[in-house]
């Protein structure tokens, strides 16, 4: 016998009745109050499932509806009369610290290993499958967009750039997968030396990047990094991976629309420098081989990343350097020259 | 309506800041009783269950945290009920999704035919606001009453889509008046069974509270003119005449500085935003009346800035765990300022007659029973 007080609302008024509800061991469910007294069949009853220590519902069959602050003697009347088994469960996760620690530690796990390893591949497979159309477009549109904002056209002479197309070609050339890959020069003095690579294979060199070249082979250098990005399509790849790392946060904590929730989805920036960092490694091997492939030494690659990284007066090594998008230059120029020492 | 004690029955014992006497009026506060650990317990297990179903459970996991919320907020010694089914909302969620992804598909491969899609949408989105205004009335319900909302699509289409080109055209000085409309017709369309709430304010407040955003809002851009331009005069960057901004240098340093006085534009607007809303919501909520019961709204503008501004640091630092703590501080402040103004007790109120004719209130057969509220 459980008895448990109960706040009774009919569901024709808002009218409260205090009643006394007494569940019998043999199933026999007794509401009395002031005009109230009338039993039922406990599978009747519709019991709210448990949720942190917030009131239960018991819906009777006619509308009626109970309200029970005392968690404890309905879990003991279901525990006797049986019933709502998933329910348990749900509160049985809710309920204690241990549990709610290990579901952290099971999201945090499912999230890194989506993150490191789901994602990537995901996006790779989108990359390499989405019709050229969409990518040539991309290209397209990006350079347009550059071109308005930091670009200026070229103010190299001409068999200065003649001669830049003939070096971009040797490293072209020969190599099917990169053929509609092609050179653009423009100068910047906000961004100063730099070179990119654009969907589609546009590489964009600036005049700043040429002037600090010291030899032509630094200079091939720097181009076969970045036909390393266009062979992986490492850009589109890094727009879809960055949507999707947006979308996973956003989809699993939910509740966007508050500035606050938003908040959340900033870390992902940290995330996509990660994804960034990995793609420059990438590059950077590619560059290795078609370098060594032309008899070129890697060597040009390091000398010229030293001193790129020398005019951006970035510090090596610093905290700075863990949200900064390309690894750190001593990191890239060694690996670089291990490479080179290989036979 | 029969005027018993307020507070002589029910199983949670009223305490005693739940209740206040001014005149012949009783003041029921709302309390949120809900905490921050218990929240993350269910909000960690929903986490889990919606990554282990691959999304689905989503919809459930929505409809028992709102529960946790709904049912932790107590009136009078009543708490509040959110009773939505998740299959609704995951259908709703599905349609969507689907949407939006025929949109992209078609901006990509047919901007024309997305072109009038995109148009098409701008007049479904009154329907998608009544729908969901409507959606989560009927799902909620305090001493077994259901709420309802019975807004139609033609007044929503002038308040949501007439007055916004309207105000578009006169600059935004309809813009308040249209503001004042849509939360007229969000109380005014909404009843609690059978009783209607009314909304008692004029459109004048409203007026008034945005000319005051607006010129704090340009008081403050002008600061950020003056700081800049002071900083400009002293600075060795912008008054050496041998410096070009074609020098990598200066180039670069200007760029952070921009990107510094954007960043601070942001902040003033955001922070204007939080602000008016604040203020609205209380002077909306201060003009609500229900048979003569009155809500009573009273936040501080800069108790919830800080709030909300030190709840996105909280988040950040803590890569979103703390989003459960965070929400749980929020709703707790915007309770305790939430009060009903009460002459009789609260057992006087009807049921609907749709309510009163469905045994349950749960198969009510609605034609389209989709949360698109995401």
């Amino acid at each position: 016998m459980i008895r448990v007080s109960a706040a009774y609302y009919d569901g024709r008024s808002s009218v409260r009745r205090a009643v006394e509800l007494v569940f019998s061991e043999q199933g026999q469910v007794r509401i009395r109050g002031e005009d109230i007294d009338y039993s039922l069949e406990y599978p009747a009853l519709r019991i709210s499932c448990r949720l942190g220590d917030t009131p239960r519902y018991i819906y009777l069959p006619d509308g009626a509806r109970l309200e029970v602050g005392d968690n404890d003697a309905i879990d003991s009347a279901i525990e006797q009369l049986g019933g709502y088994e998933g329910n348990r469960f749900l509160h049985l996760l809710e309920s204690r610290y241990t549990t709610a620690f290990a579901a952290l530690l099971v999201c945090l796990g499912v999230v890194f290993s989506i993150i490191e390893f789901g994602i990537p591949m995901l996006a790779r497979q989108v990359a390499f499958a989405l019709p050229p159309g969409v990518e040539s477009t991309l290209g397209r549109e990006g350079l347009q967009t550059l071109d308005r904002g930091i670009f200026r056209p070229t103010t190299l002479e001409a068999p200065i750039q003649s001669k830049l197309q003939g070096l971009f070609r040797i490293l072209s050339d020969g190599n099917v997968e990169i053929r509609d890959s092609r050179l653009e020069l423009r100068s910047s003095a906000r961004i100063g030396p730099n070179a990119f690579a654009l969907p589609s294979g546009i590489v964009v060199m600036t005049d700043e990047l040429v002037k600090l070249a010291q030899n032509d082979e630094e200079l091939l250098a720097v181009m076969a990094h970045e036909i390393g990005h266009v062979h992986h399509r490492h850009i589109l790849r890094q727009i879809l991976q960055n949507s999707m790392t947006a979308l996973l946060v956003a989809g699993l904590f939910g509740d966007l629309n508050s500035i606050a929730g938003l908040s959340a989805t900033l870390p992902t920036f940290l995330v996509q420098q990660k994804y960034t960092r990995k793609f420059e490694r990438e590059a950077d091997a590619f560059a290795a081989e078609t370098l060594r492939a032309r008899g070129v030494s890697t060597v040009h690659l390091a000398n010229i990343l030293k001193r790129l990284s020398k005019s951006h007066g970035r510090s090596e090594g610093s905290l700075l350097d863990y949200l900064s998008s390309h690894p750190a230059t001593e990191e890239r120029v060694e690996s670089l020259t291990a490479r080179g020492q290989r036979p | 309506m029969p005027s018993t004690d307020v507070h002589q029955m029910g199983p949670v014992v009223a305490r005693p800041q739940e209740a206040s006497q001014i005149g012949d009026l009783k003041r029921l506060q709302f309390i949120f009783s809900g905490t921050g650990g218990e929240f993350f317990r269910i909000w960690i297990v929903n986490v889990l269950l919606s990554i282990l179903t691959l999304g689905i459970y989503s919809a459930w996991a929505k409809v028992r945290s709102k529960q946790y919320f709904y049912r932790s907020t107590t009136l009078d010694g009543a708490s509040f009920e959110y009773s939505a089914n998740p299959v609704s909302i995951l259908k709703g969620r599905i349609l969507v999704i689907s949407v939006l992804v025929v949109y992209q598909l078609m901006v990509t491969f047919a901007p024309l035919l997305a072109a009038i899609m995109g148009l098409g949408l701008v007049f479904l989105f009154p329907w998608v606001v009544t729908q969901v205004l409507a959606f989560n009335a009927r799902y909620s319900s305090y001493r077994n009453l259901r709420f309802h909302f019975d807004g139609q699509y033609g007044e929503a289409f002038r308040y949501y889509i007439l007055w916004t080109i309207l105000a578009l055209f006169t600059l935004g000085l309809a813009y308040p008046y249209a503001i004042y409309l849509r939360k007229r017709f969000a109380v005014d369309r909404s009843r609690y069974g059978a009783t209607a709430f009314k909304f008692d304010a004029g459109a004048r407040h409203f007026y008034v509270v945005y000319v005051i955003a607006v010129l704090v809002v340009l008081g403050l851009f002008f600061a950020i003119i003056v700081i800049v331009g002071g900083l400009a005069t002293i600075s060795e960057v912008f008054r050496s005449p041998k410096v070009s901004p074609d020098d990598p240098e200066t180039a670069r340093f200007l760029f952070l500085f921009s990107l510094a006085v954007n960043l601070a534009i942001l902040a003033v607007l955001m922070a204007a935003a939080i602000v008016v809303q604040t203020v609205i919501t209380n002077y909306v909520l201060q003009h609500v009346e229900l048979a003569g019961f009155k809500l009573d709204m009273r936040m501080h503008s800069m108790r919830v800035l800080w709030i909300q501004l030190s709840n996105i640091v909280v988040i950040v630092v803590s890569f979103g765990m703390m989003i459960p703590w965070a929400r749980v501080r929020m709703v707790r402040y915007r309770l305790s300022c939430l009060s009903l103004l009460a002459s009789e007790s609260l057992d006087g109120f009807a049921a609907s007659e749709r309510q009163r004719l469905t045994a349950t209130g749960e198969e009510m057969g609605e034609a389209l029973d989709l949360d698109l509220g995401l």
